[in-house]
């Protein structure tokens, strides 16, 4: 064992890089301070009426030095005023979303955009298609009457979005992309959905558009709470001559009521395709 | 020394989603009659090509989340169709004389007829996103036509501001008001909307926006800046006047510098040769203006400016792109930044 001392260091007074837009770029703050400096030299000697060349390398390397903090602080409030000027569109942005909401009870063709880049997807997802295909038809036909015809098309054309029944074979509710796929070009065939179970259940299928070529999967349904088990009896299998994708799911007869919930993925890829919501009533 | 990075993967990708929104772009373009005062003039600008910036970042961005790029194509389409609707209308109220290296609409076929041609293209971007709702279903559709409502908005709330400066010949403006005019009028447009529409669509919806709009500022400032830079002093491929903004009197960030950095008795001469019409301006003002603004290292500033507005946008970048794997797309996105300062 070394006899030599052991070396004991002071903690370091960060303890990670500090990683903020004010040291990002210091090599090309560095270089632009340079550059900076250079100029303002010269410009400086101009206006004085001197010669560059008759400054001593003292006085120029405090010039430089003092032309360096000088575009230091240039770049600080050039980018301070950037982030105020961002910070406060954002902020006016928030404002007038819920400003709108509040007025509308929830978002308004007008606020729509706004209220989405606030917050994302708020009250988007309990509106029904259907509303929200009008809501477009309203505020899109004022502007161009050319093209209401078309949205007046698609919009007539949407199916009821629910209507699974537990007792049978049936359509499933679609996702609203396959739901104005079908309106619109009626190519597209329908999820078909075969649940057998003795009690009342509500289904709804959200299927991605265009779900690849891949097979699809579901590795069962779970609910939130931990302790009531996993629906397993669930398949996806293609019919044949249709190409229709078909879930089929069995609820057990002692299944807790509850909501169950799973991902649909590709089999191929691992990619998620959509997800399958199950209630099943008490 | 100085060592330029040159991105090879900006103009790869340029080219090839350009090419792919081009040529989907054609078929939206009538090409029944009436042709000769009509569609053939909406086709013209869509048709003189141009940098395809918009579509290949909204495509980017979708495939950077996981979409397919026809997922996106569509979207990209009526960016690039509004995107020209819109010049059309600005080299109007701005009197331009060149677009993309030609004479612009209205100087070729009178003011009327340009701006009807450019009021039908504004319809015709429609079509493609009332399609979204085929492809991409109802309720991503209806996200992105209010990212379209609202980019429309900001858009012209930008213009408007930048038309009310030059009515009122506006003198006492700052960097901020330059930042904000930039922020509606090209940023929106140039950068947020479509990385938001694509992040829309990659997530079917789910994205959280917010940090696009950071990130789409900061590279859309610094595209405007750089493009106000090379409109003093690029050469002739450039594609529009050069010293055309000069010769319009836009506020840019070099004229904002000069008028704070002028003496009294230059501001006053710089407020009256900007009070007049163009038509009244002439070679020798803008010549003296032009001047003024590299006596006061204008085009340095506003070089620095760009930057520095660089670099935010880079750490933005990081910010807003961390949770996605590395992809040749999210690259590209992060690789525009350095692209539009370089660009010549």
């Amino acid at each position: 064992m070394s006899d030599r001392p052991r070396i004991r260091r002071k903690d370091p007074q960060r303890t990670a890089p500090i990683r903020d837009w004010s040291n990002l770029f210091r090599a090309a703050a560095a270089q632009g301070a340079a550059a900076g400096a250079d100029n303002s030299a010269t410009s400086g000697a101009q206006a004085n009426g001197n010669s560059p060349d008759g400054a001593g390398s003292a006085s120029a390397f405090a010039g430089n030095a003092a032309a360096h903090d000088a575009v230091s602080e240039e770049a600080r409030l050039g980018i301070e005023t950037a982030y105020r000027v961002i910070d406060k569109h954002l902020q006016e942005g928030r404002r007038a979303a819920q400003a709108r909401m509040g007025r509308d009870g929830r978002t308004g063709p007008g606020g729509f955009a706004a209220a989405a880049a606030a917050s994302p997807g708020a009250g988007i997802a309990q509106d029904s298609i259907q509303e929200l295909v009008a809501q477009g038809i309203r505020f899109y036909s004022s502007l161009a009457p050319l093209w209401s015809g078309v949205l007046d098309s698609i919009a007539n054309s949407t199916v009821a979005r629910d209507g699974a029944r537990a007792d049978g074979r049936a359509a499933a509710p679609r996702a609203p992309a396959d739901m104005l796929r079908t309106a619109a070009s009626g190519a597209a065939a329908p999820v078909i959905v075969e649940i057998a179970s003795t009690r009342m259940t509500r289904i709804t299928v959200d299927l991605a558009p265009n779900p690849g070529a891949g097979t699809l999967a579901i590795n069962g349904l779970h609910a939130l709470e931990a302790e009531k088990p996993p629906l397993k009896d669930i398949a996806f299998t293609i019919e044949a001559g249709s190409n229709r994708p078909v879930v089929r799911l069995r609820v057990p007869d002692g299944q807790p009521a509850g909501t169950y919930c799973g991902v649909i993925v590709d089999k191929d890829s691992g990619e998620p395709r959509g997800t399958i919501t199950l209630r099943v009533d008490g | 020394m100085t060592t330029a990075v040159t991105s090879s993967l900006v103009p790869a990708i340029l080219n090839e989603y350009g090419a792919m929104t081009r040529a989907a772009l054609r078929d939206y373009l009538p090409s029944h009659e009436p042709r000769r005062h009509l569609y053939d003039l909406v086709a013209d600008y869509p048709l003189r090509g141009g940098k395809m910036m918009r579509p290949s970042l909204c495509i980017a961005t979708a495939r950077a989340f996981g979409a397919r790029p026809d997922d996106a194509l569509g979207t990209a389409v009526a960016i690039e169709l509004l995107h020209n609707a819109l010049l059309i209308h600005d080299d109007i109220e701005d009197g331009s004389e060149q677009r993309r290296g030609r004479p612009t609409l209205h100087a070729e076929y009178g003011v009327p007829l340009a701006l009807n041609a450019g009021d039908t293209l504004t319809l015709i971007s429609l079509r493609p996103l009332i399609e979204n709702c085929v492809r991409l279903g109802g309720e991503v559709a209806m996200k992105i036509m209010h990212e379209s409502e609202r980019v429309a908005l900001e858009s012209a709330e930008g213009q408007a501001m930048e038309l009310g400066w030059r009515r009122e010949n506006m003198i006492d403006l700052d960097d901020a008001d330059y930042l904000e005019m930039v922020l509606k009028k090209t940023c929106w447009l140039a950068s947020i909307y479509p990385i938001r529409v694509g992040a829309l669509i990659g997530t079917r919806g789910a994205a959280d926006l917010d940090s696009f709009i950071r990130f789409g500022f900061f590279l859309g400032a610094t595209f405007q800046i750089q493009d106000d830079l090379l409109n003093l002093v690029a050469d002739q491929s450039y594609g529009k006047e050069r010293d055309g903004d000069l010769w319009e009197g836009k506020r840019t960030l070099m004229l904002i510098r000069l008028f704070r950095e002028s003496s009294l008795d230059e501001r006053e001469r710089l407020a009256s040769i900007l009070r007049t019409d163009r038509a009244e301006r002439t070679a020798n003002d803008v010549g003296w203006i032009r001047a003024q603004m590299d006596r006061y290292g204008c085009i340095d500033y506003a070089r620095r400016y760009a930057h520095r507005l660089a670099g935010a946008a880079l750490h933005e970048y990081s910010v807003a792109f961390s949770r996605l794997p590395d992809s040749r797309d999210k690259r590209f996105i992060g690789e525009m930044v350095t692209w539009v300062v370089e660009r010549n």
